[in-house]
């Protein structure tokens, strides 16, 4: 700490310490105290006690609980507490106390730049910035504070590897493990699962739609037989399942990312097998309505907004009007007012289904 | 025989449960809403819900919440298992479809709560085994991490940085890839 970029200097010059007295002095040491640890003050003025501190927040300096902070002579020495301002009741208070002669003798001996040397260096000083304030009341007043609000890291690790287990890119996982020490290992420890699955999702449940090209545009530009030998290569570079997904990745990136030819290529491949998709496979549920759809509903005016007043009211009449024969074809009217349906399409009852289900 | 049996399967649909919170707060709820946690479905079959389920982990705020979840779940679940023997036809799709829909608004809105709620929902949902409550509140979580840096997420979690310069720079040389 020099002395000129001194907490103490963050919040006072040399011209108004010189000019505020021992209590103006001791409130100020306090102040930048709390400043230096991330609070701000709020609700409340410097020069009248008590002080109310709230953890620094980049989005919304105001939100989240407060804490008191409050100075009290008796005797010989000056005690310190703190508790939350939500803790009416006061039933935890974090509090110091120290020799207020001491005090004194620090506060008045000299210039703003000895005094914030002498919190730096001097036993006494280190007494009171270090062990009263820094470590006695604003490391535990930020601890409760933390625990008031939401905290992702006081989930069972079961619960956060659930939440992480979600996470549906490599990429969002590392950031995870960057953050502190105890995601770092609950990610490690469990990279047989989270890992794992990563690489089995890039690699094993890419749809068929996408996978078939892939495997053939990579099979050529690699001059390797099958995709296969890419992740055989992938799975022998390392013993950890994220040594696999980065290998594996790193490697199909490289080659995407070297040919825009190939990159249109895949394109057009998924392009061609997904229209191929949809005229041969029929889906199992029928398609949204316009009306029901908020997309449309918020593009085209047109479309009524509300819902169907009596959803029953339409089950029982088309239930009404469905004899034994007629069934079939109105099950197959709704089959053929949607979807890609081009001329020449074979309506056939069986081609509602695929072909190992006729 | 039919009309007999069908009563008594009403009588049991109609069974009260009552559960109570960690404040002492009781909600009567009906079985086929209690069921929907594998927890209580437990108790219920092994006969220990007389006087109340206790659930001691799960405030009164968070007890509603949660029931008002398994209300409309139950509801959908009801009206699907009713329908689906009934018809299969583009009537019956379209009706389910407005199901699904609903469902899914409802589900949009049920999870429109502040952080700490959301994480008392996660944890009730995982002490009451409700795995569609745990599902959606995961994954509202994870959603909420996607495409952010180390440093929003700690922001936005609380999460003290314990890692040490060496170790910080040692980790973003292992994953450089991951922010390229």
């Amino acid at each position: 700490m020099s002395t000129n970029s001194s907490p103490l200097h963050k919040v006072i010059d040399s011209r108004q310490w010189d000019a505020a007295d021992l209590v103006a002095r001791l409130s100020i040491v306090v102040h930048a105290a709390f400043i230096d640890a991330g609070f701000v003050l709020a609700g409340s003025k410097l020069h009248q006690p008590p002080w109310i501190y709230k953890k620094v927040r980049r989005q919304n300096a105001k939100g989240g609980p407060g804490a008191v902070v409050r100075l009290h002579v008796q005797g010989d020495l000056v005690i310190f507490y703190s508790y939350l301002a939500s803790d009416a009741d006061r039933s935890r208070v974090h509090w110091e106390s120290m020799d207020a002669r001491a005090i004194v003798r620090l506060l008045l001996s000299g210039s703003l730049d000895d005094t914030a040397l002498a919190l730096e260096r001097d036993a006494t000083g280190v007494r009171l910035w270090k062990d009263v304030l820094a470590d006695g009341l604003c490391r535990p007043i930020l601890h409760d504070l933390l625990q008031k609000q939401p905290r992702f890291m006081s989930l069972p690790d079961d619960l956060i590897a659930a939440i992480l287990a979600r996470l549906w890119r490599g990429e969002y996982l590392a950031a995870v493990e960057c953050t502190c020490n105890k995601l770092r290992r609950l990610v490690a420890d469990r990279d047989g699962e989270l890992w794992k699955q990563m690489y089995i999702e890039i690699v094993e449940c890419v749809p068929v739609v996408f996978r078939i090209p892939v495997e053939i545009e990579i099979g050529r530009l690699c001059n390797i037989e099958t995709f296969k030998r890419l992740q055989d290569m992938a799975y022998a570079s390392s013993t950890t399942w994220k040594g696999r997904y980065m290998s594996y990745s790193s490697v199909a990136r490289s080659i995407i990312e070297s040919d825009d030819w190939f990159r249109f290529r895949i394109f057009a491949w998924g392009w061609g097998l997904s229209c191929f998709s949809s005229w041969y496979w029929e889906p199992t549920r029928a398609p949204l309505h316009p009306w029901r759809n908020k997309k449309y509903c918020k593009i085209d005016a047109r479309y009524d907004r509300s819902p169907i007043k009596d959803p029953l009211e339409l089950l029982s009449k088309s239930n009404a009007q469905v004899s034994a024969g007629d069934r079939y074809n109105n099950k197959r009217r709704s089959v053929q007012c949607w979807g890609r349906r081009d001329k020449g399409t074979i309506h056939s009852s069986s081609s509602k289904y695929r072909w190992m289900h006729r | 025989m039919a009309s007999a049996g069908s009563g008594d399967e009403k009588a049991a649909a109609a069974a009260m449960i009552t559960l109570i919170s960690s404040d002492n707060e009781k909600f009567e709820v009906t079985e086929a809403t209690a069921t929907l946690s594998q927890t209580i479905r437990h108790m219920i079959e092994d006969g220990c819900t007389d006087g109340g389920v206790p659930l001691p982990n799960v405030t009164s705020k968070i007890l509603a919440r949660v029931i008002e979840y398994c209300k409309k779940h139950a509801t959908a679940a009801a009206g699907e298992e009713g329908s689906s023997s009934s018809f299969s036809d583009a009537a019956f799709l379209e009706v389910d479809r407005a199901f699904l829909e609903e469902l899914e608004e409802f589900d949009d809105a049920f999870l429109e709560v502040d952080r700490a709620t959301l994480f008392d929902l996660i944890l009730a949902a995982n002490y009451l085994d409700i795995k569609g409550l745990l599902n959606l509140t995961c994954q509202k979580v994870a959603d909420s991490v996607k495409g952010k840096t180390p440093e929003q997420i700690r922001e936005m979690y609380n999460i003290v940085n314990d890692l040490t310069p060496e170790e910080e720079a040692e980790i973003r040389r292992e994953t450089q890839w991951a922010f390229e």
